[in-house]
């Protein structure tokens, strides 16, 4: 028997003192917010790094490795760490490359922070839209990689929960609950997929981390997030958890009416870096969508992060050659009006 | 008790030995190994354990636990500290049904379900994205959102067996799960179409949806049903997949042979997984116990 009691979902205790400065910056951040209105932070630069002619069938963890060392990840800073991977993981089809982050992008990722040092790379996710997620795992190909790399996998929609003040405040949500899970980890990585979405415009990194929210306390759909707000909702969660890291698999992305019924788009990209909304900005660059577009993306650039390219140092291949315009619907309105100038053929 | 095969037993036994470590100090049971009191687990757990003969005696603890933290106005919620996170209430329905001790608390849960319900509202120049029709209420996991399947299908269980079976609110929620059926004939979470994409069906919503409607519809209403399930059962071995296809498919009087050792295979997939949930180990339970046309008395215990 174990202890019962309080149980698993107690709130308001944060152990991590990184939760603590999200949850102090809530005070901050939102006289914050009303100081920098309509303007970018001046002065913040971020580095992303871009590796190209990459495939599934190649050198997977060499590129991520380049990158991760490109951008000033040394073995000192990962040696011994736990480190989450959320990968994106949103449906069954099964044989097609163009939906889910690619599971050997997630085995090459685990290799890439264990050759750093890392002392436990596992991954974990909460599927939104459907509750059986070993059957995603499964229909994927992801349970093949974790058990061949003897990869550890957390459930995140059943988790113990823990809830913090939101320290976004985009959205009327005083709080904000979590799987415990994240407070055990030491890096958090967002492993996102170069995708259109009908109601957010792109998901990349930011939007990738709606999948840490617990289905638990927010339902299958996460519908009261969606209530809350989409875009509002994932600088909320980016702006309190505050991950540390994203790679994006760009190899095959989607075009169209994303996230899941869209068309395989191929660019042969990896993307990552230290700061979401960079990465995000560039991903929407080389899909031909401008990042000031996306009104979470522009919002983001108030308070979580740098989009404009003056602001982002691109190390490894720059972004023009790569670029291939993503198809986006008119008859979606969150697709409308996007596409980044001139447009390419 | 229901009879079951020999190989049936040793399934259901791993199972139910999982599921009875599970108890937590203080009545109830934890989600997964170690952990504290889930209400969801619990009345899942009780559910199980009713199915398979476990005296009410024995589950008293659970029960009284369940009851202890239904709110003041009847519903029970994931925690007190998610005010809103009422979907367990028609579970603990479920788990306190035929017992005089907790015939209040089950009533007042019952009447919180027939009050309650999800957001519903007349259809807008908007809606062309989705197909569903808005205006059929069913039940949501969360207070303040749109009705879903699961917990439309859960809430017409769990008031059909607490002898509401004709209410006008379970007769529209009939009406909302058949308006929410994909083409393929299975159901999802609750999306026909999406702007021009149409959804397809999962195996565990469907079989949850077969079970939820079988006194509800004729057979031929289920049909299209039965035929998606029957061709993608076969090829599943997670929890709730496999559990919910095999309970839909007994539901309208089908038992793949082979039933028995794909559970036994999706138990020993815990090796990969890791443990599983309580309420995935307690509906592969009932899976095992699930006898033709017999499911609406696992979950009640209630024989008819």
């Amino acid at each position: 028997m174990s202890e019962g009691g309080g149980g698993v979902l107690d709130s308001g205790r944060v152990g991590r003192r990184r939760f603590l400065r999200g949850a102090a910056g809530v005070a901050v951040g939102g006289a914050g917010a009303l100081l920098w209105r309509r303007f970018s932070i001046p002065g913040w630069q971020e580095s992303v790094f871009v590796a190209k002619g990459v495939g599934y069938g190649g050198d997977l963890a060499g590129p991520i490795l380049a990158g991760m060392r490109e951008l000033g990840i040394s073995e000192g800073e990962v040696r011994g760490k736990r480190i989450l991977l959320k990968p994106n993981l949103v449906d069954l089809s099964e044989g097609v490359v163009h939906i889910n982050a690619h599971p050997l992008v997630v085995g090459a990722a685990a290799e890439a922070f264990l050759r750093l040092g890392a002392g436990e790379v596992f991954v974990a996710e909460g599927t939104g839209l459907i509750r059986d997620t070993p059957m995603v795992l499964e229909a994927c190909g992801l349970s093949v990689v974790l058990a061949e790399d003897k990869i550890r996998f957390v459930d995140l929609n059943y988790d113990d929960v823990f809830s913090v003040p939101n320290a976004g405040g985009w959205t009327a949500l005083k709080t904000l609950a979590f799987p415990a899970t994240l407070r055990r980890a030491d890096w958090i990585v967002s492993l996102a997929k170069l995708k259109t979405h009908h109601w957010a415009g792109v998901t990349l990194a930011m939007k990738n981390l709606f999948g840490v929210m617990p289905g638990i306390v927010y339902g299958w759909p996460k519908n009261v997030l969606h209530y809350a707000g989409i875009g509002p909702v994932i600088l909320d969660i980016n702006a309190t958890l505050k991950p540390h890291f994203a790679i994006v698999d760009g190899i095959v992305g989607m075009e169209g009416d994303g996230p899941i019924n869209g068309s395989p788009k191929t660019v042969g990209a990896l993307v990552m870096g230290r700061n979401l909304p960079a990465v995000d900005a560039t991903c929407a660059r080389i899909m031909g969508v401008d990042p000031r577009k996306v009104p979470y993306l522009a919002e983001a650039e108030r308070r979580l992060g740098p989009i404009r390219e003056s602001q982002i140092e691109q190390r490894g291949e720059s972004i023009e050659p790569l670029r291939t315009d993503f198809l986006l619907h008119d008859f979606i309105p969150a697709q409308r009006g996007l596409r980044l100038s001139p447009a390419r053929g | 008790m229901v009879k079951l095969s020999a190989e049936a037993e040793v399934v259901l036994t791993r199972c139910l030995k999982t599921i009875e470590g599970r108890a937590v100090i203080g009545g109830g049971s934890s989600g997964g190994e170690g952990g504290g009191f889930r209400p969801d687990a619990t009345a899942w757990a009780v559910i199980a354990q009713r199915a398979s003969g476990t005296a009410a005696d024995s589950l008293y603890p659970a029960r009284e636990k369940l009851a202890k933290v239904q709110a003041s106005d009847g519903s029970v919620r994931i925690s007190p500290d998610f005010a809103g996170t009422i979907w367990p209430t028609p579970l603990a329905v479920l788990a306190w049904q035929g017992e005089a001790p907790f015939a209040e608390a089950g009533s007042r849960a019952t009447n919180y379900l027939l009050a309650s319900g999800g957001l519903h509202r007349d259809r807008r120049r908007d809606d062309a994205a989705v197909a569903v029709n808005p205006r059929l209420r069913g039940w949501s996991w969360v207070t303040g959102t749109f009705s879903w399947v699961e917990p439309t299908a859960m809430a017409m269980m769990a008031l059909s067996a607490a002898g509401h079976f004709g209410h006008p609110r379970v007769r529209e929620g009939v009406a909302m799960l058949l308006d929410r059926q994909v083409r393929e004939g299975g159901w999802n979470f609750g999306e026909t179409r999406v702007y021009q994409s149409e959804r397809t069906a999962l195996p565990e919503t469907t079989g949850l949806v077969m079970v939820a409607l079988r006194d509800h519809v004729p057979r031929e209403t289920m049909d299209r049903a039965i035929v998606y399930v029957r061709r993608i059962v076969g090829r599943h071995r997670t929890p709730l997949a496999l559990g919910w296809c095999l309970l839909g498919l007994a539901a309208w009087g089908e038992e793949p042979e082979q039933a028995y050792g794909w559970i036994a295979e999706c138990l020993d997939r815990q090796s990969s997984y890791g443990p599983y949930d309580t309420t995935h180990l307690a509906l592969l339970a009932l899976a095992c116990m699930a006898h033709n046309s017999e499911v609406g008395p696992l979950f009640s215990g209630v024989r008819q």
